[in-house]
């Protein structure tokens, strides 16, 4: 072989060459102070070129060429971390943050980098961490997760006392709520005043309104990612707080330090107790309390294996004369696994319960019991390939096993029980996924995705089979109901779900950000009801309930201002088709009925709106203002002639204003006003009466034709920080002495709050009141009706 | 510190409260309103026929006026009624029309527009007794000393009976819809096994929600047991579920008001000439009876 030719072969292997002396350098960024894995934590090379984020194990993996380079490690709130490496082979760098010094003014208090508005992808998305959380003035002074993120835009809720909340024109059951990957059904106590989640184990919080990933899927409308702490790896720590309703403990530990640690965290509240000596004769009796328990372990088996266990039980408890409680629990073991740096498996296997019960007396003295739950267990394998600096892949699947149980009852009378109990059903819910975050030159990142979801609707649960309805008002005739072996599918369906999200730099503070999904569900509540409430149940997709299916796409433009670019601005458009949305006749009986889905109709939704965020991140003067304006309808062939009416929870305005201001280190104050449209509801135009009884009527046929009175309210809160130094005095080498400047082992908050400081009597519904030969009266129904105060005191150790 | 706690607790378990407001509603097209529950239990018959009214208006329905309003049955007899007064009551007080077994029609004549509704005759069970005992004040006697009375019925066996049961005390009608009582076989449902069963309560209870009706020896307690057909307890229970919608805590339960069904048929199909309310015809079984103390029984009444 002559030399040209050799020259010639090796100089056309020489880009092969230099492509497979990338390596791979990769490892996990934790908070130096307790071991905590960060999330969404940046790492990247000083000129810019590479480029990674940690996921939600505090992971990364970076591709570099052969060479040395100068690696950046960063984290708002942190101190930048520089280091200088020479890379010849894969290499595990595992690095340590420490929290900024408090003085500094530039401290981002969000926890966000300065240009995460237009740099990420995720477009759609809201991230809180739990600092921000804390910042918002709340019911009663606890800050809450839920409730935080209600003040975003695109977030609203038909009022106080709604158990959920509603994304971009989606039910309350259309939010797929996680916490450590085990869906929370109902994720709120007393009505919907506080969450589930007790912020004290919480460490990250995400919610993802539009562009879908593909590794999420079952809800319709949005994914609420909540991650918990591990808890403290180097030493004993813990918080909590003493308010007026409840109280709350959290304690963490290492078991093996740096290695393996946990955290359990607790709250009860007692307002029933302390309110006992001053209620009326009617209500001594009664209890009225919630508590929750989350708890979770970790370890560090070695550099390539972490296993996790972690779990949450709660509950709500009424009675007074007859009981009432309800709440979930749930309980996930993960295992992560790192194959080759490049390979990142998380395999998490869960169980998820809600149920509620409500009931009153025994066989022998008469009375009834009545309850229902969901369960569910899953496993879900998700896998991340690290490819190369422009591509990432995600893949995996999942599978659900449903076991719902309607309604169980028994009624006692007479030292006799009979039984009303609904049939239980069963359901199994399948999904692979891929997907892809790929970078095209400097200005654009795609992110693209193909989830195949399957759903069968199993034995032993009867397949109920129906005729046509006598009248438009009335429930379908039962033709059939026949029977199924253990596992035998009764229907199956398959849907395809597409993911595609796009984001392009305009310049270097802005960007465009696009994305289109779909998404199908296969759980549905029944709930007909101005909100829905503790006791309506889940029912499965079913040879006559089919999944519901959306389609979005949402488009937006994102900008920072300012010199550290610490103002962020966006505004994104939404546009969603919903299919198979589920009504009810007028007189449906949802309660205790095996053939409920004769009842039922099926219909279409559409929503659309405009979301504008103004939010500012640093300084002494923080906060956000977020503004929607938005539309949601229904179209369901049997009501309102067949045409688009307003959904219950459509909220054309939505305004909320956050601001929070430091004096100094000491003292802070903040405010919410929070304003939003009144919510639509059905009225009548006319009246009649029949055998002394009146009756209302529209001739027209409209549904939600009204509105109930705008909301707004404002809460202020103030909060006194203790300190969290102390002077100690101690003699030093030479006997003289001196002051020395010690942190305090345990430093408290005090909180004076104040929600609804006007007092407005914000409706929550209407209602119409007629004596007889009198004209009706329209009447107002608020839930909170005065200012309600509070104080409490929040800890540290 | 105790009165913080005090006012904190409160406020929160009891800060929710009601206001009057105004709302506009919008009028809409006044219809022919249609109340004709015929029975057996007497020869006089009223059907009214009344104009609906705007919502809010204080005004009570006006009388429509009808050329002509007659019954027919299905053996040829024709029932002819008429308001001399001219406030809308159509009255028959010649014979008893409604008699078992037989099938009926309603026809209204207005200018051009014939309405008509068709309705059927179902069975009705004897009643057995009322059963009535001294209760002392507990919530079933309205918090105040006082008779408690019974129904001993039993329901005709084989098919499932709607039965609408009515209540006079002192041969005044009960008309709050507190105490509109629907039933199955004399239970809740067609599924709770109650076919061929005694009336069960609390369906077989004299109504009883507050001080005033409270029974005291001397008054007089009448239950009518009156059949309907499975169409008119699908009308009484949308009237229900609609007189349900209420304020306190029961806001949050509250379903979307919707339209009662009518089985009155309109020859015209324009808005204004349909027409609402609902046309039954039913057999009436009833019994009274005057409370008097019964032997050995020690009288004393306690006020809470």
């Amino acid at each position: 072989m002559s030399f040209k030719k050799i020259i010639f072969f090796f100089g056309l292997a020489l880009p092969l060459f230099s492509i497979a002396q990338n390596f791979t350098v990769s490892g996990t960024v934790k908070d130096g102070t307790n071991g905590e894995t960060m999330i969404s934590a940046m790492i990247y090379t000083e000129d810019g070129k590479y480029g990674a984020a940690t996921n939600v194990y505090g992971y990364y993996a970076l591709q570099l060429p052969k060479g040395v380079h100068k690696l950046i490690y960063n984290f708002s709130g942190y101190t930048t971390v520089t280091k200088e490496i020479d890379v010849q082979q894969d290499m595990k760098i595992n690095i340590e943050l420490q929290p900024q010094a408090e003085e500094l003014d530039a401290v981002v208090v969000t926890g966000k980098r300065n240009t995460d508005n237009f740099k990420k992808i995720e477009m759609s998305t809201v991230e809180l961490d739990v600092k921000s959380i804390e910042k918002i003035p709340a019911l009663l002074g606890e800050a809450d997760v839920v409730k935080s993120v209600q003040l975003m835009p695109g977030v609203s809720t038909v009022g106080e006392g709604a158990t959920g909340f509603n994304v971009r024109g989606g039910g309350i059951d259309q939010n797929l709520i996680l916490l450590d990957e085990a869906p929370v059904f109902n994720s709120s106590h007393l009505f919907g005043f506080f969450s589930v989640f007790n912020p004290d184990a919480v460490k990250n919080v995400k919610l993802i309104k539009g562009g879908i990933p593909s590794q999420y899927g079952g809800r319709l409308s949005s994914v609420l990612d909540i991650r918990m702490k591990e808890g403290n790896s180097k030493k004993v720590s813990g918080q909590g707080g003493i308010g007026a309703l409840f109280s709350r403990l959290s304690v963490e530990a290492p078991l093996i330090k740096d290695k393996a640690s946990f955290i359990v965290a607790g709250r009860r509240s007692y307002a029933d107790i302390l309110a006992k000596p001053f209620l009326q004769e009617d209500f001594k009796d009664a209890q009225f309390y919630f508590y929750d328990l989350t708890a979770k372990v970790n370890y560090d088996i070695n550099e390539k294996n972490n296993v996790f266990l972690s779990g949450y039980f709660g509950r709500d408890v009424f009675s007074q004369g007859f009981g009432f409680n309800w709440g979930n629990a749930t309980g996930t073991a993960r295992w992560n696994h790192i194959f080759n740096d490049k390979l990142f498996l998380n395999t998490t296997a869960y169980y998820s319960n809600y149920d509620f019960e409500i009931g009153v007396g025994d066989i022998e003295s008469g009375g009834f019991k009545w309850l229902g739950n969901i369960k569910n267990y899953s496993v879900k394998p998700s896998l991340t390939y690290y490819l190369n600096n422009n591509n990432t892949l995600q893949f995996g699947g999942q599978s659900i096993l449903y076991e719902f149980q309607p309604g169980k009852s028994e009624f006692y009378s007479e030292g006799q029980k009979f039984d009303f109990s609904q049939k239980d059903r069963f359901g199994l819910e399948n999904a692979l996924y891929v997907g892809n975050e790929q970078k095209v030159g400097a200005n654009v990142v795609l992110k693209y995705g193909f989830r195949y979801s399957h759903y069968a609707y199993l034995g032993p649960s009867k397949e109920y089979i129906y005729g046509d309805r006598p009248s438009v008002t009335e429930s379908r005739e039962l033709l059939e109901i026949k029977d199924y072996e253990n596992g035998e599918a009764i229907a199956n369906y398959f849907n395809p779900e597409p993911r595609f999200a796009a984001k392009i730099d305009v310049d270097s503070v802005s960007s465009v950000k696009m994305s289109y999904n779909r998404m199908a569900q296969y759980i549905h509540l029944m709930s007909n009801t101005a909100a829905a409430t503790p006791l309506d149940f889940y029912s499965p997709t079913t040879n006559n309930v089919k999944p519901q299916l959306a389609d979005q796409v949402a488009i937006g433009y994102f900008r920072n201002f300012g010199k550290q670019l610490n103002w962020e601005t966006s505004i994104e458009t939404y546009y969603k088709k919903l299919y198979n949305q589920i009504g009810y006749i007028p007189t449906a009986e949802l309660q205790l009925n095996d053939l409920y889905e004769a009842d039922l109709y099926r219909g279409e939704g559409r929503a659309y709106g405009a979301e504008f965020l103004l939010r500012k991140n640093s300084g002494k003067l923080t906060g956000w203002w977020s503004f929607t304006v938005s539309k949601t309808q229904i179209k369901v062939p049997e009501v309102n002639n067949n045409e688009f009416y307003n959904a219950r929870f459509d909220k054309p305005v939505v305004s909320n204003l956050v601001l929070n201001y430091e004096f100094n280190k000491r003292y802070e104050a903040s405010a919410n006003f929070v304003y939003n449209t009144g919510a639509p509801f059905t009225t009548s135009s006319i009246n009649y009466a029949i055998q002394g009884v009146s009756v209302s009527h529209n001739p027209a046929n409209v549904r939600n034709n009204s509105r109930v009175p705008d909301y707004h309210r404002l809460d202020i809160s103030f909060t006194i920080h203790g300190k969290k130094e102390k002077i100690k005095k101690i003699k030093d080498q030479n006997g003289a002495k001196k002051e020395k400047t010690v942190k305090k082992i345990w430093h408290g908050d005090w909180v004076f709050s104040a929600y609804n400081v006007y007092a407005r009597r914000n409706a929550f519904t209407v209602y119409f009141q007629s004596e007889s030969n009198e004209a009706p009266q329209a009447i107002k129904y608020s839930i909170v009706g005065t200012v309600i105060p509070s104080v409490t005191y929040n800890f540290k150790f | 510190m105790k009165n913080i706690i005090y006012i904190l607790a409160t406020i929160l378990l009891f800060s929710s409260c009601e206001d009057p407001i105004s709302v506009e509603v919008n009028s809409g097209e006044l219809q022919l309103s249609v109340d004709a529950f015929i029975n057996s239990l007497d020869k006089s018959q009223t059907i009214k026929l009344l104009s609906t009214k705007q919502f809010f208006d204080e005004v009570t329905q006006e009388p429509f006026r009808a050329d002509s309003v007659y019954v027919t049955d299905d053996i040829g007899n024709k029932y002819i009624f008429s308001d001399d007064i001219g406030n809308g009551e159509y009255i028959w007080e010649d014979s008893v029309l409604v008699h078992e077994g037989r099938s009926y029609e309603l026809t209204i004549k207005a200018g051009d527009v014939i309405y008509s509704a068709q309705e059927n005759t179902y069975p009705v069970p004897i009643i057995d007794s009322l059963n009535w005992e001294y209760a002392p004040a507990t919530i079933g006697t309205g918090g105040v000393g006082g008779y408690l009375v019974e129904l001993v019925a039993r329901d005709l066996p084989g098919q499932a009976d709607y039965y609408w049961i009515r209540f006079k005390k002192n041969g005044v009608y009960d008309l709050r819809k507190e105490a509109l009582n629907l039933s199955v076989d004399g239970s809740f449902s067609a599924e709770s096994q109650g076919d061929g069963q005694l009336f069960i309560p609390p369906i077989s209870t004299f109504p009883m929600f507050n001080d005033e009706d409270t029974l005291t020896i001397g008054d007089q307690a009448t239950y009518e047991i009156w059949s309907i057909s499975e169409r008119t307890n699908g009308f009484w229970a949308e009237v229900l579920n609609q007189a349900i919608q209420g304020g306190g805590i029961g806001a949050l339960f509250a379903t979307p008001i919707a339209n009662v069904k009518t089985n009155i048929k309109s020859s015209s199909k324009t808005t204004s000439n349909q027409a609402v309310g609902w046309f039954s015809v039913s057999l009436v079984s009833d019994k009274t009876i005057t409370i008097y103390k019964k032997e050995g029984e020690s009288l004393s009444f306690s006020t809470l």
